[in-house]
This record gives structure tokens, C-alpha cells and sequence, in this order.
């Protein structure tokens, strides 16, 4: 198609402005995180740091333990990410692969789950968890993480398996596979694809979630994840140290950024698929 | 087939549903069912007591209730309204044919997969009344410092401008991925008839997009309705209870003053409010269809 000049400058104003408006933020808080104090606090300010220090990743990840907090989130990501999928996995290929009675039903079941808003459940929850004596575990949070997935997996992994073609299945069959054989060898190392969107859709969720955490972790300090950690570490003291709060904010999001780099079409994916609930 | 042979037969199927079926339910219907059961109670986890309806009667007569109910309204209307149009703008520019797209589309995106607590500090470090980015860009215009978070006006301002940052690329993918499926012989013809673009949009693409449009418009409204951790970690619901919406109350109510129980009735006002935006806007994609 052709364009006229005006058009296409107008174009690439409006690309420059919005990368401006969506990385200005983001570059900011690195700057401020590598500054030392006396050139955050200072007016007019610096915006490309002069003295470069990794002071307060050093106070932070280091010296106030915030490595911890990373590998709780780590843990509590991970496992739960692993329960969605396998629990998931194993109820989208049934849903996709056979008719059966109540088939439907149960779709729709999973399906309805997610127009229950986290935040409705949040009290209900914490009571339940009370009751179970899993406040303030690993547990408590890795259950409730990874039932939250099941549906989102359900969802896009149904999809997927209804995509492939069905003889690869009848051929495992004739061969003397199981159901649950056919399953793992045959048709998951072709899924690959829909596996990873899935696993970076619900690795973020998890990663970046915070009210739960901070309501059923609640006192347990040791066992708070990157977000509570880093809200607390606002919150806690009057004047704000900026250069560290920021050392923590990139810390938590570079596994993400990293992740992102170099899966970003899987991501897209992931990220998209909420789209079409 | 008597049914123990079918469930014989069909044992791997129902199976390996169980452990799903069973979670979903333990984290969504049975909380929600709960919730309802809690709206009778009142106290903290220690001595729940069972007050009938006083707290929906409480609820009534509550005025923070009713602030807070308004300002969610602010909010959303405006986070909403905002995003949508922002990110409509912003879909069709991604998916124009130019040069770096590809990189513009990764940096577009960054803000969306961070989390919203670390949105949050970004948003309240830039806008720190001392050495804050904005503070000190007025400055260099000659302008004055302004404390935009101690005031109840600026400060609804910077959570909607946050939110919209944070929500923007989302929605601003689902409209590339639906401008992507436009039909282009309908462009070309329109080309060829001399359409300048400006006719273009408001004749194809806008008429196109309708239904994205209103898919696009459920996922702002009830992710807004719901926002709480952005907010919270921005201005913490002040200055006094300036932005203090429906969530962030729900959650003070029920673990900073151990009110459970009223808490619980404001989840469910929450949760109505949720399903009957979402039927109401299911209605309207219907009827569009129809048309």
C-alpha cells in the first residue's frame, strides 16, 4: 500500500511518543537504582547516572535479604505453576479427546469458575485456609495459585489437543499404550508449543500477584514473596529509600524481562489468551 | 449399559477430571457459596457471631460505603474510557507495515507484564513531591512543585494515569491481533475509490472492530472494578479516603477493622456488580450481532 509522507511521520511520531510513555517509567526506576543517594536526592536531577554503583542491589538482594523473597516467589511460582499444568493437562484431554456423559457439563463448570473474581473469594478463603491451619504456609498459597490456574489451563490446553490430528492417538492405541501412556508420550512432546504460552501465562500470574499473598502469608515475614516484600518495604519506613525500592523493583521483574526476550511469541500467546474467555 | 460399566469403560475420562473438578470447586464455587454464609457473621476469625442481616442493614447506612462506591465509579469510568480509546489508537498503530515495529511492539508491551506493585512504586517514585521525575521536569519549565499525591484530585488523576500505563498494552494486543483479521480486499477497494485514511477508519475499520470493541470494553471494566494492589500501593487509598475504591474498603474492612462478615457483603455487592456488567454486556454483543 502506498503511503503518503505525512502519514508515515505521523506514524513513527506516535511510535516514538508511545515507547516514551510505556519505557520512561521502567528506565527511571533503573537509573534511580544505580545512582548513589546524593544523586537521586538532588535537584535539578540526574538523568543519566555519573557515578554508577550497585550499592543498593548489594543493601538489598544481599545485606536485607531480599534473595529470599525471590526464591520464596520462585517456589511458590513454580509449584503451584506445575500443579495448574498437570491437573489441567491431564482434565483438557479428556474434555477435548472423548464424548462422554456430562462432558459438556463440566466445561461449562470450568468455564463459569473464572467468572468468579479473585477478589470475591479473598475472605471466604482466608477463613477456609484458617480452618485448615494452612495460614501463613507455602501450602495455603501454592493450593490456591494453583487452583486458580486450572481453569486458564483447562481452557487454552483444550484448545490445543483439539487442534491435532487423531490418528497419532489410535496408532499409540493399537500399539498397547495406555490412555495415560498416549497421553504423556505421544501427545505432549507435540504440544510443546501450547505447554510453554501456558506455563508463561500462569508463571507471571503468579509471580506478579500480590494481595493473596500478603493475605495468607500475612505475619509470616520469612516466607513473604518479591511484591509483599518490596509493598512492606515501602510502607514500613518514612522516608523512602528510592534507589533500593527501585534495586528491588528491577530484580523482580528481570526474570520476566529476561523470560520475555527470549520467548516473547510464546508470551504474546499467553498473554492474548485471556482474551477469548 | 448398566452405569457401572460405563464408568468402567470410561474410567481414564472421569478420572483424570477429579482432582480438577475438585480444586476449581475448593477455590471458586464453594468460596463463593461461603461468602454468602459469612455475610451473617460478624467479628474476626477468632469469635465469628451470627448477626442476620445487620450487616447488610449496616452496609446501608454506611457512608464510606457509598464514598467508596463512588469512587469506583470515578475510576472506572475513567480507566476505562481511557484504555479504550488509548488502546484502539494504540492496536492500529502497532499494526502498521513501518520499519522497527517489531521492537516497538516488545518495548509496548513491557509495562503489562510487570507486576502491580512495582508499577505502583515507579508511578510513586516519578511522582514523589521531592526529586520526583514530574516535580523536577515543572521545575525545569519554571513552573512549581506540586504534591500530586497529598491532594484528592491529583491524586485519582495518577492511579487512573497508572492504571491506564499498566492495562494499555493488554488491550491494545487484542485490538492488533483483531486489526491483523481485517479483510484487506475491502481496503484496497476503498483505496482504489479514493477513501483518504482518515474516511477509512471511521468507515471500515471502526464499523469492523464493534465486536472487539465490546469484548475489549467487559475486560477493562470488571480488571478495573477489581483493581486494588496498584491503587493501594500508589496512595494507599489516601489522601484521607480519596482513593479508596470498593476493593481496597472490602479489604480494609475485613483485615484491618477484622469486620469479616462486612466485608463479605461488600465481596458480594462486588460480585453482583461483576456478573450484571458482564450480562449486560453480553446482552449488547448480542443485539449487535442481530443488527
Amino acid at each position: 500500500m502506498q503511503r503518503s509522507r505525512a502519514l508515515t511521520t505521523l506514524v513513527y511520531a506516535l511510535i516514538v511518543l508511545v515507547s516514551v510513555w510505556s519505557l520512561f517509567p521502567l528506565l527511571w526506576g533503573v537509573s534511580t537504582s544505580i545512582k548513589v543517594d546524593q544523586d537521586i536526592f538532588t535537584s535539578p536531577p540526574r538523568w543519566i547516572p555519573q557515578r554508577a554503583t550497585l550499592q543498593h542491589y548489594y543493601s538489598t538482594f544481599i545485606v536485607g535479604q531480599f534473595y529470599r523473597n525471590v526464591l520464596n516467589s520462585l517456589f511458590i511460582s513454580g509449584v503451584a505453576t506445575v500443579i495448574s499444568l498437570v491437573v489441567g493437562v491431564l482434565a483438557a484431554y479428556s474434555l477435548a479427546r472423548f464424548r462422554f456423559v456430562g462432558n459438556s457439563v463440566v466445561l461449562v463448570l470450568i468455564l463459569a469458575s473464572m467468572t468468579v473474581p479473585g477478589l470475591t473469594n479473598l475472605i471466604p478463603i482466608y477463613v477456609m485456609l484458617a480452618k485448615l491451619k494452612l495460614l501463613s504456609t507455602y501450602t495455603g498459597l501454592i493450593l490456591i495459585y494453583g487452583g486458580w490456574g486450572i481453569p486458564w489451563t483447562v481452557w487454552i490446553m483444550r484448545g490445543f489437543f483439539q487442534s491435532l490430528p487423531k490418528e497419532l492417538e489410535d496408532a499409540a492405541r493399537v500399539d498397547g499404550c495406555s490412555r495415560l501412556q498416549t497421553l504423556v508420550r505421544i501427545i505432549l512432546p507435540i504440544s510443546a508449543p501450547g505447554i510453554i504460552s501456558t506455563t508463561i501465562f500462569l508463571f507471571l500470574n503468579n509471580w506478579n500477584e500480590y494481595i493473596a499473598a500478603r493475605t495468607y502469608l500475612q505475619a509470616a515475614v520469612e516466607k513473604h514473596t518479591a511484591p509483599v516484600k518490596i509493598f512492606f518495604a515501602m510502607h514500613s519506613t518514612l522516608t523512602q529509600n528510592w534507589g533500593g525500592l527501585n534495586a528491588m523493583s528491577f530484580i523482580s521483574y528481570l526474570p520476566v524481562l529476561l523470560l520475555f526476550s527470549f520467548l516473547s511469541k510464546y508470551f504474546i500467546a499467553g498473554l492474548t489468551t485471556g482474551s477469548s474467555r | 449399559m448398566s452405569p457401572l460399566r460405563y464408568l468402567n469403560l470410561h474410567r481414564f475420562q472421569y478420572l483424570s477430571l477429579v482432582p480438577a473438578l475438585f480444586l476449581i470447586f475448593m477455590v471458586s464455587f464453594y468460596p463463593l457459596g461461603y461468602t454468602i454464609y459469612l455475610s451473617f457473621f460478624e467479628g474476626g476469625l477468632a469469635r465469628l457471631k451470627y448477626v442476620g442481616i445487620g450487616n447488610y442493614a449496616w452496609l446501608l447506612e454506611d457512608d464510606f460505603f457509598w464514598e467508596s462506591a463512588r469512587i469506583s465509579v470515578v475510576y472506572c469510568c475513567f480507566t476505562v474510557g481511557l484504555t479504550l480509546v488509548a488502546s484502539l489508537g494504540m492496536g492500529i498503530l502497532l499494526a502498521q507495515p513501518e520499519r522497527g515495529n517489531q521492537v516497538f511492539k516488545y518495548i509496548a508491551i513491557l509495562p503489562w507484564i510487570i507486576s502491580a506493585v512495582v508499577a505502583g512504586i515507579l508511578w510513586k517514585w516519578i511522582l514523589s513531591a521531592e526529586f520526583g521525575a514530574m516535580n523536577e521536569a515543572l521545575l525545569m519549565f519554571g513552573l512549581e512543585r506540586v504534591n500530586w499525591l497529598g491532594r484528592p484530585n491529583s491524586a485519582m488523576i495518577m492511579i487512573i494515569a497508572g492504571g491506564v500505563w499498566k492495562t494499555l498494552p493488554f488491550t491494545a494486543l487484542l485490538f492488533y491481533a483483531a486489526v491483523l483479521s481485517l479483510p484487506q480486499e475491502i481496503y484496497e477497494s476503498a483505496l482504489t475509490d479514493g477513501a483518504g485514511p482518515l474516511q477509512r477508519f471511521a468507515r471500515l475499520t471502526l464499523p469492523l472492530l464493534r465486536p472487539a470493541i465490546l469484548v475489549v470494553l467487559v475486560i477493562l471494566t470488571i480488571n478495573f472494578f477489581n483493581e486494588l494492589t496498584m491503587p493501594l500501593t500508589i496512595t494507599n487509598g489516601g489522601p484521607s479516603r480519596a482513593t479508596t475504591a470498593l476493593p481496597l474498603y472490602m479489604w480494609r474492612v475485613a483485615f484491618r477493622y477484622t469486620r469479616l462478615g462486612l466485608g463479605s457483603v461488600i465481596a458480594l455487592v462486588l460480585f453482583v456488580v461483576n456478573i450484571g456488567l458482564a450480562i449486560g454486556y453480553i446482552k449488547l454483543i448480542k443485539a449487535e450481532n442481530v443488527y
